[in-house]
Parts: C-alpha cells; structure tokens; sequence
C-alpha cells in the first residue's frame, strides 16, 4: 500500500507530505453526515514536460454528472453523488459519507484552456492540461555560423 | 542542441498550480472516519443490517472486478485487491493523495450469513456487498399453541 499523503494546511497551498502525520490518523472534526454535503476528492497531480494530469477519485458518480471547468487560469471539478440509502439511521460502520464531489485547482496561465481534456471511468475522473506553449520545452536551432 | 526552458528557477513559477482546499465548505477526504473514532484504511467501508441482510459498501475507484478478492470464511468477511498505479515516464508528482498497491481489510460479521448467496455488485466504483443472513441466524416466529 502506497501511503503517500499530503497534508492539509487549510491555506489552499500545497505542503510536502509530511512522514510523522499520516492522513489516516488525523482527526476529522465532520460530525454526522447530513444531506448535501459536499467533499473534496482526494486527487494526484502529476507534471510532466507536455502537460499537467490531474487524477480525482469520484466513486459513486456518473460520467454525466461531471462538471470540469476552466475560468480564469481556476480549474474546478465538481461531481455529482446520488444520494443511495443506507438502510436506516443506525450504521454499524460508517467511514464515509455520500455526497457530491468538489475541488478546484489554480494553473494560473500555465495551461493551454482549448487543449484540456477530460476522462471518466470507474470512479476516477482524470484530466488532461496541456502546458502553455511558452512553458514546453522547445529545441533551439543551432546554425552553423 | 537541446536546451530546456523550463528548470526550475528559469522563469516558471514553480509554486503552480495551488490547490483550493478550504473554498466552498466542502469536507476532506483524508481516510478519518467521519464519525472521528474510526479510522479507515484503503477502501472506506459502510456497513449496516436490517432483518434479513447485511449490507456492505466500499469505495474502490479504479479497481476493476478482476483486480477484486472477496471471500467470507466463518465470521470473517475479506476483500482485498490492488489498485493500479498511473505511471507516467519522467513526471514529476506534486501531490500523492490517492492511494494506490494491493489492500486487505477484514471484518468482523456480527451475524452468520450464507456464503453462497452473498451477491456483490461493482458500479462507478463503488462496491456493493449483499450477505444474506443464515437460516439459523434468521429470526423466526415461535408459533405458540393453546393446550
């Protein structure tokens, strides 16, 4: 099992994991699950020298019931979660709730907008930013002088 | 000649992207149980009864039914698999949440149930389990006759 985790800082920036705190120890303050809430998928984001991936883990949603957009250099994907019946009030275990998935990222004007892409499958949403041009790396043309 | 524009410290900033995990009053998904007394591990299980059935739910995105083993021996209920890894050539990883590699959970089933009815459904990735509880476990009512 890989336990890489990073962790949550509450300023919205990104903190290197961290090994003395693994997310699963961490308290969680959600009291009960009430209708309508709202969570953040636990995401990858991956860079590589073409483009940025961006991989969300969404079970329960449909592929019709994402929402990817792109405004303003802020990439948001939302999810929609039906909510399902869990046979009463009374849980013998309960380690998740059910509810629409929400989380978004800033790429500023790092990416191509035109050139994103985005799949679904299996409960992973994964999307596809292609860098802005000026950011790829480019060959340079040596002439012989 | 090749030459890379983009190494750190030459012109990109390379605090991009940021994520927004406060906005929107959304909860995070850091594997804590949600009532703060049951910590998960990989997958985060629900479960509950009612008069005939034990009802198990796992969340397991990305895991295919061939990468899933489900198996019931005396109380124990197990489902264990593995979840692939995305491998990307010469990427480089700005945040690792997801967790993937082989997982194990077990359970301990409070009620004896039959093992060769127990059907399980796999949908959008979400595990749905069904065991229906044993004949011996079932209820039943005592008819009771006047002398």
């Amino acid at each position: 099992m890989n336990s890489a985790h990073t962790q949550h800082d509450g300023t919205g920036s990104i903190t290197p994991p961290s090994p003395t705190a693994p997310a699963d120890q961490q308290a969680c303050t959600a009291p009960t699950v009430a209708a309508g809430r709202r969570y953040q998928p636990r995401v990858d984001l991956i860079e590589s020298d073409d483009e940025w991936l961006l991989v969300a883990d969404v079970p329960g949603a449909t592929s019709d019931g994402i929402d990817v957009r792109f405004e303003d250099g802020l990439l948001t994907l939302q999810a929609r979660v039906a909510a399902r019946s869990f046979g009463g009030p009374k849980f013998a275990r309960r380690e998740y709730g059910v509810g629409d998935f929400v989380r978004s990222v800033r790429f500023g004007d790092a990416v191509d907008p035109d050139g994103i892409v985005a799949e679904y499958d299996r409960g992973e949403l994964v999307v596809h930013l292609p860098k802005a041009a000026s950011l790829k790396p480019r060959t340079i043309q040596v002439r012989a002088g | 000649m090749l030459l890379p524009t983009n190494r750190p410290g030459f012109g990109f900033p390379r605090n991009l992207p940021s994520l927004f995990d406060q906005m929107l009053e959304t909860l995070p998904r850091w594997g804590a149980g949600l009532d703060g007394d049951q910590p998960t591990g990989f997958p985060a299980i629900n479960a509950w009864g009612d008069e005939d059935n034990l009802h198990i739910e796992a969340e397991v995105p990305g895991v295919g039914i061939e990468d899933l083993q489900i198996s019931v021996l005396g109380d124990e209920l197990t489902i264990e698999g593995t979840r692939p890894e995305r491998e990307l050539q010469g990427a480089r990883e700005h945040r690792r949440e997801r967790r993937v590699g082989s997982f194990r959970r077990v359970l301990s089933l409070p009620v004896d149930v039959d093992a060769d009815r127990i059907e399980a459904t796999l949908e959008n990735g979400v595990l749905s389990l069904l065991l229906p509880h044993a004949e011996a476990a079932r209820p039943r009512a005592i008819e009771v006759r006047a002398n």
